[in-house]
């Protein structure tokens, strides 16, 4: 997936996110979620990295959560499944808000695998090389290179200094806790500026002008990611009008649930 | 997250983002070309607000709460700067970490890169204006521009779950509100503390960032400075 266009990537996941979100039907984030995972797969041959795998696990713990506080907010006009409160929380959880939670919880993993599988086949430098193709302003497509390549810079000073600050007892207690972090922050931002300016001028010596050149270009967007975006777009509203109401959640979870 | 706005609040958010967007990169183009120098810096705040809003803590909303770290980057380059470097982190954030989203981005960016940071930045000129020193006026800026960064996010939620499932607003703001203020209200102290040591070793170190800062203007429209 590497050589693929990554305009071309961008614009198919973006298609299929903007699909998911016009659809009711649980059916079509289904399928989009089945194609991103497909995707992902296909691009890391399965080996997801540990602290990738970390990030999604932690972002289907807050998905979870969230769906379940907006099945809980259903219309107050409407009979409830299940009311009550919990602390200062008013539960009033409706047939409607309960079966629209559960087609933003699959559309948010969804959206997560089609992301992740664009991620992790396109490197940073395509992307901003894709964008200064369709006249992306030069200044915002530098600056997204310099931005993710400067996070890192600042994250290793960052760490290095945390443990620096570990070994001296900089926690040792909530006063001095947060003096460290300001001083560790303050210190990698300035210590990070310097590096920043020993960069700049090692970059201008290889005559750097505002661009980092791609070795092995990558394809450019072609009218085949154009129908095949559109294509999916309309095969998947086509199967949302004809899915309607195919998985109602409230029927799934009502023998569980007493409803 | 991703999917968790109707397609009708996707283009709201856009539409409102799209004019400080816009001006944000007029604005930064004339800063990169009347200074080139700046551009590590810009960078560099770019890739601070990148680290410090990746530590995220989930929030019982359907979001999470994390610091902004936006604040450095308004008073330094004021909201229209704020909201272009939001943006490209936001979309590194979407790419990377699986936090946030492309049909997202629009109230993403509205919440933590334009209207937070531009309340910061209001406070921030106020408190310079009565000669507090930068310890208290990046206390208060960097606690104003994280807290209201989480109020704009509960509007928006509670906006959305109204028109969705036909929620009774107040009801829906006020819950998705308190649940956030649990983990953001501690959090925007811990981080206006820590940004106000930042601003104080900054003063000792590097006098002259603020002397940039102070020439910024609140007006995200401005055109020069």
């Amino acid at each position: 997936m590497l050589n693929w266009s990554p305009l071309g990537k961008l614009f198919f996941v973006l298609v299929l996110l903007i699909i998911g979100l016009l659809c009711d039907s649980i059916v079509v984030p289904l399928i989009t979620f089945t194609i991103g995972l497909a995707l992902m797969a296909y691009s890391t041959n399965f080996r997801v990295p540990l602290i990738l795998a970390l990030a999604i696990a932690e972002a289907i713990v807050i998905m979870v959560l969230g769906s379940g506080m907006i099945s809980i907010m259903g219309d107050p006009n409407v009979p409830a499944l299940f009311e009550g409160k919990f602390l200062w929380i008013t539960i009033h959880m409706t047939d409607a808000s309960f079966q629209k939670a559960w087609v933003i919880f699959f559309r948010a993993i969804a959206g997560v695998t089609l992301m992740l599988s664009f991620a992790t086949s396109t490197p940073i430098p395509h992307l901003a090389h894709a964008l200064r193709s369709i006249k992306c302003p030069v200044e915002i497509c530098e600056l997204i290179v310099l931005i993710y390549r400067y996070s890192f810079l600042l994250l290793e000073r960052f760490l290095v200094m945390i443990d620096a600050a570990q070994c001296r007892l900089g926690y040792n207690g909530t006063v001095n806790a947060i003096r460290t972090y300001g001083g560790a922050m303050a210190g990698t931002f300035i210590f990070s500026m310097e590096l920043a300016e020993k960069s700049e001028a090692s970059l201008a010596c290889r005559n750097y002008q505002g661009y980092f050149p791609i070795f092995h270009t990558p394809s450019p967007f072609s009218w085949k990611w154009l129908a095949a975006g559109l294509g999916l777009c309309i095969v998947l509203y086509l199967i949302n009008i004809y899915t309607m109401g195919w998985i109602d959640m409230v029927s799934v979870f009502a023998p569980l649930l007493g409803w | 997250m991703e999917g968790y706005l109707d397609p009708l609040w996707c283009v709201v958010w856009f539409i409102v983002m799209a004019p400080f967007f816009i001006f944000g990169v007029i604005k930064l183009r004339q800063i990169l070309r009347d200074h080139p120098d700046q551009k590590m810096m810009v960078a560099l705040s770019g890739a601070f607000i990148f680290l410090i809003s990746s530590l995220k803590l989930p929030s019982v909303t359907g979001s999470c709460s994390h610091p902004t770290g936006t604040g450095v980057a308004v008073v330094f380059y004021g909201v229209g700067v704020c909201a272009v470097l939001s943006t490209i982190v936001l979309i590194f954030q979407a790419l990377l970490i699986a936090h946030g989203g492309f049909t997202t981005l629009g109230a993403n960016c509205v919440s933590m890169g334009i209207i937070g940071p531009l309340v910061g930045l209001v406070f921030w000129k106020f408190l310079r204006k009565l000669n507090a020193g930068a310890f208290i006026s990046m206390f208060v800026a960097a606690f104003f521009a994280d807290l209201i960064t989480y109020v704009v996010t509960a509007l928006q939620m509670a906006l959305n779950v109204m028109t969705s499932v036909n929620a009774d607003f107040m009801a829906a703001f006020s819950n998705f509100f308190s649940v956030y203020a649990v983990t953001q209200i501690p959090l925007a102290v811990v981080e206006g503390l820590i940004f106000a040591m930042f601003a104080q070793y900054l003063v000792t170190a590097r006098p002259d960032m603020f002397e940039i800062a102070d020439r910024n203007s609140i007006n995200p429209f401005a055109r020069s400075e």
